[in-house]
């Protein structure tokens, strides 16, 4: 279960806490907030899903969450360290071995291969590769033949199991995964989404994902949903059908407090 | 599509400004030179000065065609290459791959008037200065009138506009050519072939290198200004012929140093070495002027100096003609290699800002700024060894068969001192700009650097 809501309190062995983290764009003219005070905590492996209207703050949220923005206030947590948003050398060390991260766009390196792109989350850190865990990692998100291809040699969903297979391979405490099915077809999505539910069953991972596609959250063990940068709502077990109909609802209301605004 | 490529150079000034700068340079340096033919040419100008003012103009002008070509060629080539997305979108909407042509073709042309049309004024006072010096120096009589007229106009403008328009061409046919789905792929991983056209004349331009070699202690020993110039074509036909090959160049050298360098570089010179092996067309780019550099400037100047031995030792007769030949020398390397120095300048920068997504997924994943700049700093390492190395070849191609006819000794007896400075400006210049390039790249945040580029 979701142990967010209850304002950041801390709870032993959390994987990831923000407490009241807000993030303010513009400092010159009129300033956006797009998170506002937020308050969040899962627990080790939870399979959790950002969802909101556009423009809700969900990709400030993970960001933020993860490192790669700085929060203009509050405090983000990785098993129960502070992060410390100080020069960039820094925040790199910090996230190596504790994130990992699957993109929309799967940012693989082009001139390395499979396995090349695999294990260099390892080797910038230093660490030599386990091997066990690379060929366990790689079985599972079927690869195994694809291992000296170049990213250009793959079809859009086997990038994206490369990209995971690296989220997974340095065994980090949570994995950010944003909009990860976003460029993908229904098959290929339906297989990323498989991998992260075992990622979490089998490897006991912790995964965070944004998406907007309702299919997708539903793999999800709680949904979040964000609305004008704040948490409103969450659903556990969810089913496509539901949080479609949640969904439409946010939107409309959405939709009415702007035009309340306006008028 | 004139008017979509009018509205691109708008949007991308930067990498138009490349082009415009090689373009200006190359067309002020050819029309400042070939205004000495015209000035020689004229009315009134004694044999001798004739001689003098025409050899100068024809010395320059094929080191100056051939470098301006080169890097005219290789600066649109990899600004087209960076495009390979917004072209694979163009034809996405439609566009068939005449009227891509056209677009590239469109923009070159714009930018290529532009400037060779500014470089005209500017060539004009070269001109007139290189003239005034040439007086009063005494090789040139006294009230010479200077002349700026068919020849300086037709090459400074003829040979910029053609080199621009095949280049154009060439490159704006390959873009078309690849499938819409080949070009968004390969834009990611940018791994060409040379094809067999290139590298047989690569091997070709190596043998007529070789042949000019052979010549000059052989058959034109003791022909005075003959038998330098021949020597110093060795030079130029070797760079070209090592240019040419240069991508197979950097995957020997990449795989040799490459054992050493990850010896003690780690990750960083691990990834350097993946990036050379795989896209080593892009990044042989900026061999070619440092080849020219090196190969010119070292060939060069110990050909001058092997010269004035020979004069000093009495085994040669200096002449008036030694003279015009000793300060043209200067003036070649001098102003060659101020513009080898800047294509390549151009060039690195260019290609380094162009990798900032690159840079932006690495340090997504983990890499720190300075694993970036390290990844960057070895890959240079490979790459100016590779230049060096191949840069010497082609000066030694004239430096030892001249030596050879004056002296009968294949080494010149000549400090390192030269070869040291021409090392070091190669060295300093090409560091400076990958390394400064990158480090600007690196002041952005990994996910602006992302969504900048995309």
């Amino acid at each position: 279960m979701n142990r967010a809501g209850a304002h950041g309190r801390p709870v032993a062995g959390d994987v990831l806490r923000l407490a009241s983290v807000s993030k303010v764009y513009g400092t010159t003219g009129v300033p956006v907030t797009a998170l506002k005070s937020v308050n969040l905590s899962l627990a080790p492996g939870t399979f959790t899903a950002i969802m909101g209207p556009s423009g809700s703050g969900k990709s400030t949220l993970l960001h933020c969450a993860s490192g790669l923005d700085q929060p203009s206030s509050g405090e983000v947590y990785i098993a129960g360290q502070q992060m410390t948003f100080g020069n960039e050398t820094e925040l790199t060390r910090f996230r190596r071995g504790r994130i990992g991260f699957v993109f929309q766009q799967f940012n693989l390196l082009p001139s390395l291969t499979v396995r090349q792109n695999i294990t260099l989350p390892s080797r910038l850190e230093g660490k030599r590769v386990d091997r066990q865990r690379l060929e366990a990692v790689v079985e599972r998100v079927d690869l195994l033949h694809r291992l000296d291809h170049h990213p250009a040699q793959l079809s859009g969903g086997e990038q994206q199991r490369v990209a995971i297979a690296r989220a997974l391979v340095s065994n980090p405490k949570i994995i950010f995964a944003d909009e990860p099915t976003g460029a993908l077809d229904t098959h290929r999505a339906a297989e990323v989404l498989d991998l992260f539910d075992q990622a979490v069953r089998e490897f006991g991972q912790t995964v965070i994902m944004v998406t907007h596609d309702p299919i997708a959250a539903s793999h999800a063990d709680l949904v979040l949903f964000l609305v004008d940068g704040q948490i409103v709502d969450e659903m556990a077990r969810p089913n496509p059908a539901t949080v479609a109909e949640e969904m439409a609802r946010l939107g409309e209301e959405v939709a009415r407090r702007h035009a309340r605004s306006e008028s | 599509m004139f008017r979509l490529a009018l509205s691109s150079l708008r949007l991308r000034k930067g990498s138009f400004a490349a082009t415009f700068l090689n373009v200006f340079l190359g067309a002020t340096i050819l029309m400042a030179f070939s205004s000495l033919f015209d000035t020689g040419t004229a009315d009134g100008v004694s044999a001798q000065d004739k001689k003098t003012l025409t050899t100068m103009c024809y010395v320059v002008d094929g080191w100056g065609v051939l470098i301006v070509a080169f890097g005219i060629a290789a600066t649109l080539n990899l600004t087209v290459r960076q495009r390979s997305n917004e072209i694979a979108l163009l034809k996405s909407a439609g566009a068939v791959p005449g009227q891509i042509t056209r677009m590239i073709i469109g923009e070159t042309a714009v930018v290529t008037l532009l400037a060779a049309v500014l470089a005209v004024p500017v060539g004009y006072l070269a001109g007139n200065a290189v003239v005034e010096t040439l007086v009063s120096n005494h090789q040139v009589a006294k009230g010479t009138d200077y002349e700026f007229g068919l020849m300086a106009l037709s090459m400074g403008l003829g040979v910029t506009f053609l080199a621009a328009a095949i280049a154009a061409y060439v490159t704006g046919r390959r873009a078309s050519t690849v499938s819409t789905r080949e070009a968004l792929v390969t834009s990611a991983a940018g791994t060409t072939k040379m094809t067999k056209k290139r590298i047989g004349f690569g091997i070709f331009f190596l043998l007529l290198g070789t042949d000019a070699g052979v010549l000059v202690p052989t058959v034109l020993k003791d022909r005075g200004y003959l038998t330098m110039s021949i020597a110093g074509e060795a030079c130029i036909h070797v760079s070209i012929g090592l240019a040419l090959l240069s991508p197979i160049l950097l995957r020997i050298a990449s795989a040799l140093v490459g054992g050493v360098v990850r010896g003690f570089g780690g990750t960083p010179a691990y990834l350097a070495q993946a990036n050379i092996r795989q896209r080593s067309g892009r990044m042989a780019g900026v061999l070619m002027p440092i080849i020219l550099f090196v190969g010119m400037a070292a060939g060069s100047l110990y050909m001058q100096v092997i010269q004035n031995d020979a004069v000093s030792s009495g085994r040669l007769v200096r002449s008036q003609d030694d003279k015009n030949v000793e300060t043209l020398n200067f003036v070649i390397v001098s102003t060659i290699a101020v513009f080898a120095a800047i294509v390549l300048i151009n060039l690195a920068v260019t290609a380094t800002v162009y990798r900032r997504r690159e840079f932006g997924q690495q340090r997504l994943i983990g890499s720190t700024p300075g694993q970036v700049v390290r990844t960057v700093t070895f890959e240079s390492v490979i790459t100016v060894v590779t230049g060096l190395v191949a840069g010497t070849v082609a000066a030694l191609a004239s430096i030892i068969p001249f030596s050879l006819a004056l002296s009968d000794e294949a080494i010149p007896d000549a400090g390192p001192q030269i070869y040291l400075v021409v090392v070091a400006i190669v060295v300093v210049l090409t560091f400076a700009a990958n390394i400064g390039a990158t480090r600007k790249t690196l002041r952005e945040r990994p996910l602006e650097a992302l969504a900048a580029a995309i």
